[in-house]
């Protein structure tokens, strides 16, 4: 059967369409969010802010979960991808580097802050999204266990930290507090909690 | 009112250990009827209803002990004067938190959709910051914390890393693994907020 070499352009043109319908739906779904926390959002809601129809939702997706998948695998390798500029940082890098770098970063995810939350809220009742989730949570605190043992090789980082450990406080210590500190509300100006975060790796890690 | 009171306290307590029970063996606390939850801890739906208006009534109590037992914690570690007894704190109040570990998952997926839950939560969170910037405050006074720190920016991180490791990394600890994390903790923290030879 010549099927399997058929559908395969037509899978991909289907992925390629469903991956373009959430980024479609997702400054609607950052607009809605503002306003109400995602359990009470509905497909309805959904599709009339993105301008879009219920039958074009669904053609993609089975539910608003699923679009929320696809959307956290998207902004999760994103927010990833800006905390490589902190973990790739060379071993003597100043203090200014390692502030530059969470600049970045705050940068990045502010814009997906609503998302994450949602994502968050979501952890419990959503299997798929919670082993998503967790799996960049690992690679995080991976990332930053090696950004640990490569500074303690050069000599910039205490050797007495357990390096595996450090990191999983701190890959939590960013999720919650980037998914938090960078609401704006008002509360906290972005440049003093960047400095702030700057000043705890810096001390923490020495 | 003694009495009632002390049996409205073995009640809760009994509740919450059936609630620990229902969930370790794999149900959803929105999906457990009143009756059963009486059952498991052996009182009646009738007599569940004299003390607790409902589901929710009863994990804003179980909430509520959590909150007091976190809170005499957290002072006990704000008083530490040294990275072993900051560590040793630390130690006790992740054990203690791990026997309540299941109850709270529970009360934080409830929070999601439960306005009054989420408020005493996020008060609760507001109010740990706001302690741990005044003792930040304090100290920079005292000349023993680094006068460089942003007390309020610096407590926000770190009570966040402390939140989500409480309900992310020590549910499946065990104590051999939280006793190293306590430590690995209180270094940190003593680093941050002690030393004044490194910026």
């Amino acid at each position: 059967m010549t099927s399997g070499r058929r559908s395969e352009p037509l899978d991909r043109r289907y992925i390629e369409r469903r991956e373009l319908t959430a980024r479609r739906l997702l400054p609607a779904v950052e607009r809605l969010l503002e306003s109400e926390a995602y359990p009470e959002l509905t497909v309805e809601q959904l599709t009339a802010e993105a301008g879009i129809s219920r039958s074009s939702f669904y053609n993609y997706f089975e539910d608003k979960g699923d679009l929320l998948r696809e959307l956290t695998g998207e902004a999760m390798s994103t927010i990833t991808d800006a905390t490589r500029v902190w973990w790739m940082l060379a071993p003597k890098a100043e203090k200014d580097d390692l502030r530059a770098s969470l600049e970045h970063l705050f940068a990045i995810y502010s814009p997906h802050a609503a998302l994450m939350r949602a994502v968050s809220d979501s952890l419990a009742q959503d299997a798929r999204v919670r082993e998503e989730f967790l799996d960049y949570m690992l690679a995080g605190a991976a990332g930053i266990a090696d950004y640990i043992r490569a500074g303690q090789a050069a000599g910039a980082l205490s050797a007495d930290l357990d390096a595996e450990l450090a990191a999983e406080w701190l890959v939590w210590m960013f999720e919650r507090g980037l998914s938090q500190l960078s609401r704006d509300r008002g509360e906290l100006e972005p440049d003093r909690v960047v400095a702030a975060a700057t000043d705890i790796l810096w001390k923490a890690l020495r | 009112v003694v009495a009632q009171a002390g049996r409205r306290d073995e009640i809760r307590r009994n509740l919450l250990a059936a609630v620990d029970g229902l969930i370790a063996g794999g149900e959803s606390y929105a999906n457990v009827s009143v009756e059963r939850l009486a059952g498991a801890a052996g009182i009646s739906r009738a007599t569940f209803y004299i003390y607790f208006e409902g589901k929710g009534d009863l994990l804003r109590a179980g909430l509520d002990e959590t909150l007091g037992e976190v809170r005499a914690g957290a002072a006990a570690l704000l008083a530490s004067a040294t990275q072993a007894e900051l560590a040793a704190g630390l130690g006790r109040l992740l054990i203690d938190y791990r026997a309540r570990a299941t109850v709270m998952a529970a009360i934080l997926d409830e929070a999601t959709h439960d306005g009054t839950l989420r408020a005493t939560v996020d008060g609760a969170i507001a109010a740990a910051i706001e302690a741990l910037a005044r003792h930040i405050e304090r100290g920079q006074r005292d000349g023993s914390v680094d006068p460089e720190l942003l007390p309020r920016e610096t407590a926000a991180w770190l009570i966040w890393l402390l939140e989500r490791g409480l309900n992310q990394i020590i549910p499946g600890a065990d104590d051999v693994r939280i006793d190293a994390l306590a430590k690995t903790l209180a270094r940190m923290a003593s680093r941050t907020l002690y030393a004044q030879d490194c910026s």
